[in-house]
């Protein structure tokens, strides 16, 4: 499904990727690696918000390394990002509707990631929690074939954990997904493979 | 609530009762009417798509110019989106600064344009309408637009196009380009300016370097402000504008200065989506 060939990134003479090469038949991929590892930027290469100083992507056989994101997205990828990047003045009903594209999912997606109570409010009056969970909301109401999730466990507390837990458990048979992480203990509980990256560099795989 | 039903209760008053009026009052109306137009194009840029423009005189001087020149013209007005729309690459916080230069240029610019022997300072001389049908016209095109934005703004297109105004990346994380939408955006904005320039031009039968300068520049914005970005209130603020100006400047000579003064000063505390952001 996914394959990422010696990409590398520099921004200016930092070099922050380095020949990373990984492929994602299906299923659940785990990143893990310390702050600057470079853990977003490769995400952000393979979803189109960075273009790689050299190197390719493919996505069910097909390069997408210098598209677009909004292109990247219409062919099945969606990601969700480690700081949020929502409509702030729209409510979390229009966000995830905007995505969603029909009521009824939407309605859905937002019961199951617990945002019901908060339908209605706009993104910039909810917690930073729920906004959280308001972006993972988004992601997967595009009813993508790979959703790259970048620290999404970040800033929830232990409820809200258990709950996106769950989400990704039940959608992770129809969804590959990779999913970014400081430490491995929650990534162990759901991801079926794991890399290790570190300066950049892939360093270990189970 | 109370306060809402009473503004467009004044608001269609002020809209009909000149009608049945002296043809000074009418004009004068009707200047306040094609201003109105005017101002309901900015706050849609503004407020929708969050850009503030202190250059909308670009849109409405240029086509009152080329309906002048010559009125087939006017059917290239919309066009004049391409003369604001490439300003926003300077950004939301330096397009104001950019576009009010810009329309300083062409104010200058404007005192140089001569074709067939007229125009420079003085002008041109426009197509003259009839009051009463140009009146008529002018409250049908105010009307209208109003219902277009709102149409628009409540629409699933014009989500997309409020999604583009709150984060544009977030906007391609869904699937939306946001080009697309930031031009059909300003290209909505600047054919109702353009509107409302021609029919400046014509109720007046004439246009000159004037229609750049800074009153035309600020008007909707500080007509906006005094409304409180509500587009009823911003209607009452465009007839409060030009019936002040008018009436007051025999005594306080280029009285409208004091009011732009008066609205810089208020606009620090109004709300506009163009300066709101949330920082994370």
């Amino acid at each position: 499904m996914l394959e990422v060939i010696e990409v590398s990134k520099m921004f200016g003479r930092n070099v922050v990727l380095k020949n990373v090469t990984f492929s994602l038949k299906n299923g659940i991929l785990g990143i893990y690696g310390a702050n600057g590892s470079g853990k977003t930027t490769l995400l952000k290469i393979i979803s189109g918000f960075e273009k790689p100083s050299c190197g390719r992507v493919f996505f069910n056989g097909r390069e997408i390394t210098n598209k677009a994101p909004q292109e990247i997205v219409k062919l099945g990828v969606a990601m969700a990002f480690q700081i949020p990047r929502v409509f702030w003045n729209l409510t979390v009903h229009e966000n995830v509707l905007l995505a969603a594209r029909e009521t009824h999912y939407t309605a859905e997606i937002c019961k199951e990631l617990n945002l019901e109570d908060v339908l209605f409010k706009k993104a910039k009056e909810i917690s930073q929690g729920k906004v959280k969970l308001l972006q993972l909301a988004m992601c997967f109401a595009l009813k993508p074939k790979l959703a790259l999730l970048d620290e999404p466990f970040a800033s929830l507390d232990a409820e809200n954990v258990e709950v996106v837990l769950e989400f990704l458990k039940k959608r992770g048979s129809e969804i590959s997904m990779i999913i970014t992480a400081h430490r491995t203990k929650i990534l162990k509980i759901i991801a079926s493979q794991m890399l290790e990256i570190r300066g950049g560099k892939i360093v270990g795989s189970s | 609530m109370l306060v809402g039903i009473a503004i467009r209760i004044l608001v269609l008053v002020l809209l009909i009762l000149p009608a049945f009026l002296d043809c000074y009052t009418k004009l004068l109306a009707a200047s306040a009417l094609t201003l109105a137009i005017f101002t309901v194009s900015w706050l849609y840029l503004e407020k929708d798509l969050g850009w503030a423009s202190l250059g909308h005189s670009i849109p409405f001087g240029v086509s009152a110019y080329l309906f002048a020149i010559n009125p087939l013209l006017l059917f290239f007005s919309p066009l004049t989106t391409f003369l604001l729309f490439p300003l926003s690459i300077f950004g939301k916080h330096t397009f104001p600064f950019a576009s009010f230069v810009f329309s300083v240029f062409l104010w200058y610019l404007a005192h140089h344009i001569v074709f067939e022997g007229k125009g420079g300072e003085e002008g041109f001389r426009a197509p003259s309408i009839n009051l009463d049908l140009i009146y008529l016209i002018s409250v049908t095109i105010l009307i209208l637009s109003c219902l277009l934005i709102w149409k628009i703004s409540n629409s699933y297109f014009g989500l997309k196009v409020k999604a583009v105004r709150d984060d544009e990346i977030a906007a391609k994380a869904i699937g939306i380009n946001p080009l697309l939408f930031k031009v059909f955006g300003f290209a909505i904005s600047c054919s109702l300016a353009s509107i409302a320039g021609i029919l400046h031009a014509a109720i007046f039968g004439h246009v000159s370097p004037g229609v750049f300068s800074p009153y035309f520049s600020l008007f909707p914005f500080v007509a906006a402000t005094i409304g409180q970005g509500k587009i009823w209130s911003s209607i009452l603020g465009s007839y409060t504008v030009v019936f002040l100006s008018w009436f007051l400047s025999p005594y306080v000579p280029e009285f409208h200065y004091a009011i732009y003064a008066v609205a810089l000063i208020l606009a620090s505390y109004t709300q506009s989506y163009a300066r709101s952001d949330r920082s994370v």
